[in-house]
């Protein structure tokens, strides 16, 4: 008897905490729902940087943090967002759909006061922006996947040019070299995938010969074979992409079965661990002479340029030396979509995504009697002036089409020490010469 | 043609790392019956290791001894504190697998953290490639190649000619029958623990340097092709590990020569299947057919 009743008790109390587990659970999702109508008075707000911080695309973790944090620091200085200091939270996709979704959902259902989201990686970028244009949330994003080419999702907006036209400008570098025997040496995974499109319209424009077509599993035992095959085919050039540990094993075998051809990289490639594995791997004079890589052009200098540099400097949460960072392309279009997403906000007078996401146009577009500025202060400062202001940001002029994408020229640049701060400049390729190519 | 000759090469390069690895995961399941799925996150610490060692000037083959001695301490304390408390309670086969699998998180995500998540290369110089017929090799590759094979004789050797070597065999047998017959089965183990850690750090540098790059993940590139190497060639048997891994070796290059390397692990399942059908009790080894009994 007693037994039951001690049973019953422990139901009793299993049933109470169940149901506050389920209240915690639930209410935090119910309070962002209705901090989403009402701006969060007060309160600090966050940044999200959701991506891949561990697995193959970890570098991608490091970029948009890179991005995040110099951008926040500038705000939080100029005195926060609409008097809301913002806070940086991260979330770890690892790069797996599978993984990420439960996690973005949890980190959605109990943050209640999100200005923005700054992500994702290439390979929950399917899966994680639809997501958040459910739930109203405004997503500032350098993911390269043509997927988003020509988006009907409100919440998404893009800085940097989608990976094809990346692949586009590799194809119209090669020709200007005089090339016609290309080999495509790509990851298997999504990410690395995403650039080929680009590279097949571009080599159809061209009429080039593939002769060999390589895509490579990540972290394979051993490439071997696979290289041997591509030596056989005796191509000039390889377009390439993949991560940092699967191109240094591939181009380490490449290297021992012979003469390593040309080598033109994507934007991804122009990386410290890429170009540190691949160096490394075929010798540092060799990579110097037969590594090029092609990714957006880093803009003139002004002074959006000297406050990211000095928003690097100073910002915690970045992997140091800041100075590797300076131009790198896809940070600073992660720190220009933190700072869009803040002046926007200071536009609307309202920290809610669901409201100052129709103000981004109003803080980037161009337009006449609108006064450029370079920072988040400056912004700020004319914003409540009541003037109208166009942002040019670190990563130059933003204009984003009816798609929410803002492309640019491409640069083709030389490693001389296969470091990606030391580049030299080899060719320009303007938008102009990508549409004809395309 | 020629091809599939030089892809022939390479896979008896490639089982040169699946071979030590393999052998010395056979020893460990064949002896203790713990199914070690962390065995690639301990190849990935043997990597590091030896690749530390040789950042301070080692000589690699020097290196390659430290990363083994270094991976068999850590896999003895691994075997004797936790796997132990685990066994105690009577853990079986499955639930050991997942300790491992626990430790394995542990042990990966503590290089990850150490190394910030860094990947590392490695530079050798290669000073002469050799050719036969078709098929190149480097100077490394072919030390790689010869110091597998070395392993395998002495091991080899070890196990069948000395007086521990058979008390391992015994044991691995029938453990009981073993202690009633006066061998120090509890010594025993733990030479299998020390024998089989060393090689695991030995088969995680070796990886390390035909890849030529390391990182906190580096042996789980290896870890599928070691176990299916192990269980082809009979779990506890060496010979048996080195031939499947040698096999293995020669046909996931051969499946990248036929233009489907993404394909190549996965082949190394599918003969993995096809020995099970046909020899079913292969993966049994040393394990009573009713209860696996877990030797710590």
């Amino acid at each position: 008897m007693s037994g039951t009743r001690q049973v019953r008790r422990w139901q009793a109390v299993a049933a109470g905490a169940l149901a506050a587990g389920t209240a915690a659970a639930v209410l935090p999702g119910t309070l962002a729902g209705a901090a989403t109508h009402h701006g969060f008075s007060g309160a600090p707000v966050t940044e999200a940087v959701i991506t891949a911080f561990t697995g193959p695309e970890a570098f991608i973790g490091g970029v948009l943090d890179t991005g995040t944090y110099p951008a926040v620091w500038a705000i939080n200085k100029a005195g926060g967002v609409d008097g809301h200091q913002v806070v940086v939270k991260t979330v770890d996709t690892r790069g797996d759909p599978a993984d990420a979704l439960p996690l973005v959902e949890r980190f959605l259902g109990t943050t209640s006061n999100i200005l923005g989201i700054c992500g994702p990686d290439g390979a929950t970028a399917n899966q994680l922006i639809p997501l958040y244009n459910r739930h109203k949330i405004t997503v500032t994003s350098d993911v390269g996947s043509s997927a988003f080419d020509h988006t009907s999702m409100k919440w998404f907006w893009r800085l940097i040019p989608p990976d094809p036209t990346n692949g586009l400008a590799m194809v119209v570098w090669a020709h200007d070299r005089g090339y016609k025997n290309v080999a495509l040496v790509f990851g298997s995974d999504t990410t690395a995938q995403t650039v080929v499109p680009g590279v097949l319209a571009g080599i159809k424009h061209f009429h080039m010969n593939v002769v060999s077509t390589l895509n490579i599993t990540p972290d394979q035992p051993s490439y071997q074979t696979d290289a041997a095959a591509l030596l056989s085919a005796k191509p000039q050039v390889i377009f390439t992409e993949e991560d940092a540990t699967t191109a240094g094993t591939f181009f380490g075998d490449v290297a021992q079965l012979g003469t390593v051809p040309n080598i033109i990289g994507d934007g991804a490639t122009i990386e410290t661990q890429w170009m540190s594995a691949v160096a490394t791997a075929i010798g540092k004079p060799n990579f110097a002479k037969i590594y090029s890589g092609v990714t957006a052009e880093s803009p003139k200098p002004t002074a959006a340029n000297r406050e990211w540099v000095t928003a690097l400097n100073h910002a915690s949460g970045i992997v140091k030396p800041a100075k590797q960072w300076y131009s790198e392309p896809y940070a600073m279009a992660d720190y220009d979509g933190v700072i869009i997403q803040a002046l926007a906000a200071t536009a609307a007078n309202n920290v809610s995504p669901a409201v100052y996401n129709s103000y981004i146009p109003a803080v980037t577009e161009p337009g006449p009697g609108k006064v450029k500025v370079y920072t988040y202060a400056q912004g700020v400062k004319e914003l409540k002036a009541g003037k109208k202001i166009e942002y040019v940001g670190a990563s130059g002029v933003i204009k984003f089409n009816q798609y929410h994408n803002s492309y640019g020229n491409q640069v083709a640049s030389g490693f001389p020490t296969a470091d990606p701060t030391n580049t030299v400049t080899l060719k320009v390729i303007t938008a102009s010469a990508m549409e004809a190519a395309g | 043609m020629n091809l599939y000759i030089e892809a022939i090469g390479f896979g008896v390069i490639a089982a040169s790392s699946i071979a030590l690895g393999a052998m010395g995961f056979t020893l460990q399941f064949g002896l203790t019956n713990v199914l070690n799925v962390g065995y690639g996150a301990t190849m990935s610490f043997g990597a590091i290791v030896a690749y530390a060692a040789h950042l301070t000037g080692m000589s690699i083959w020097l290196a390659l001894i430290c990363g083994g001695i270094a991976t068999s301490g850590l896999t003895l304390l691994s075997a004797k504190t936790l796997l132990r408390v685990y066994a105690k309670r009577g853990a079986a086969l499955f639930e050991m697998a997942m300790v491992t699998f626990g430790i394995a998180l542990i042990v990966e995500y503590a290089i990850a953290s150490i190394t910030e998540n860094n990947t590392f290369s490695l530079t050798i110089a290669i000073e002469h490639t050799h050719a036969l017929g078709p098929i190149r090799f480097t100077d490394v590759q072919l030390a790689l190649v010869i110091l597998a094979v070395v392993v395998f004789i002495l091991l080899d050797g070890f196990l069948r000619l000395t007086k521990v070597g058979t008390a391992l065999r015994a044991t691995a047998v029938d453990p009981d029958l073993a202690r009633a017959s006066g061998i120090a089965t509890g010594r025993i183990v733990t030479i299998a623990w020390l024998l089989s850690g060393f090689l695991c750090g030995l088969a995680g540098g070796v990886f390390t340097i035909d890849i030529l790059t390391v990182n906190a993940f580096t042996g789980d590139s290896l870890l599928s092709l070691v176990i299916v190497a192990a269980l082809m060639g009979t779990a506890g048997s060496v010979r048996g590990a080195a031939l499947a891994a040698l096999l293995l070796g020669i046909a996931t290059q051969l499946v990248s020569a036929a233009g489907a390397s993404g394909y190549a692990s996965a082949v190394a399942y599918g003969v993995l299947a096809v020995v099970l059908l046909a020899r079913p009790k292969s993966v049994q080894g040393g394990l009573v057919a009713d209860r696996v009994q877990i030797t710590v």
